[in-house]
């Protein structure tokens, strides 16, 4: 699991996995729905697992002499990991909203406190069961689980 | 779908941030309402989890039918 999770760090993640982790700034906007932070990470994972079906990757992986539940542990868990470093990389832009730059309340949204990283953590939760049920389910369909179309409007 | 339900989160986290009984909750960041703000912290944490494992699951069985 180690080896398929660091193949999946080196080989599947893509740039804007790593490009978006720095839009935890966006926690600084005032007046702003701070969830869209995170919306952007799910954004990532699209680009990650549609990156890996135009480059063959689960043709490749399942070359590998792992089962294919492995597989699909791996990339589970380097999205989780994704996921927490999103968080992580808030906290300190969630800190400096909350004391020096806190003039007024967000009046389009919670403001980061520990209430909104629950539904932070609840937001990805349901991201994962909705977005990888239906990935697996016919991986080189991907482009239609989640439209590019919604996050342009964002 | 995916993104269709993270709309509906924002919007129920703006919602929630305006409804008269929980705002407080959500619109302060001092240590009041500091239970209820660690409730929502490790209910997130825990259906969040229990939501991913649900999806390696479903995912993995999804996987193991399908055929490359």
């Amino acid at each position: 699991m180690k080896n398929l999770v660091y193949k999946e760090f080196r080989l599947a993640a893509h740039p804007t996995n790593y490009i978006f982790l720095s839009l935890a700034f966006m926690l600084l906007i005032p007046n702003y729905p701070y969830l869209v932070s995170f919306f952007y990470t799910t954004l990532g994972i699209f680009f990650m697992c549609l990156s890996s079906r135009e480059n063959h990757d689960l043709d490749y992986s399942l070359n590998l002499p792992v089962r294919k539940r492995d597989l699909v542990g791996a990339r589970i868990l380097t999205v989780c990991i994704f996921e927490l470093l999103t968080i992580v990389a808030t906290i300190p832009f969630a800190v400096l909203r909350c004391t020096i730059l806190n003039v007024s309340a967000n009046q389009a949204g919670s403001m980061p406190s520990l209430a909104f990283y629950g539904i932070a953590f609840l937001y990805f939760g349901i991201f994962n069961l909705t977005f990888f049920t239906a990935y697996y389910k016919s991986p080189k369909k991907s482009a239609g689980i989640l439209p590019c179309r919604a996050h342009s409007d964002f | 779908m995916s993104s269709a339900l993270g709309f509906l989160i924002v919007a129920i986290d703006v919602v929630l941030s305006h409804a008269p009984v929980v705002k407080d909750v959500f619109l302060t960041t001092d240590g009041i309402h500091l239970a209820a703000k660690l409730v929502i912290l490790f209910a997130g944490i825990i259906f969040g989890a229990g939501l991913t494992a649900l999806s390696y699951k479903k995912g993995a069985n999804s996987f193991e039918k399908y055929d490359l």
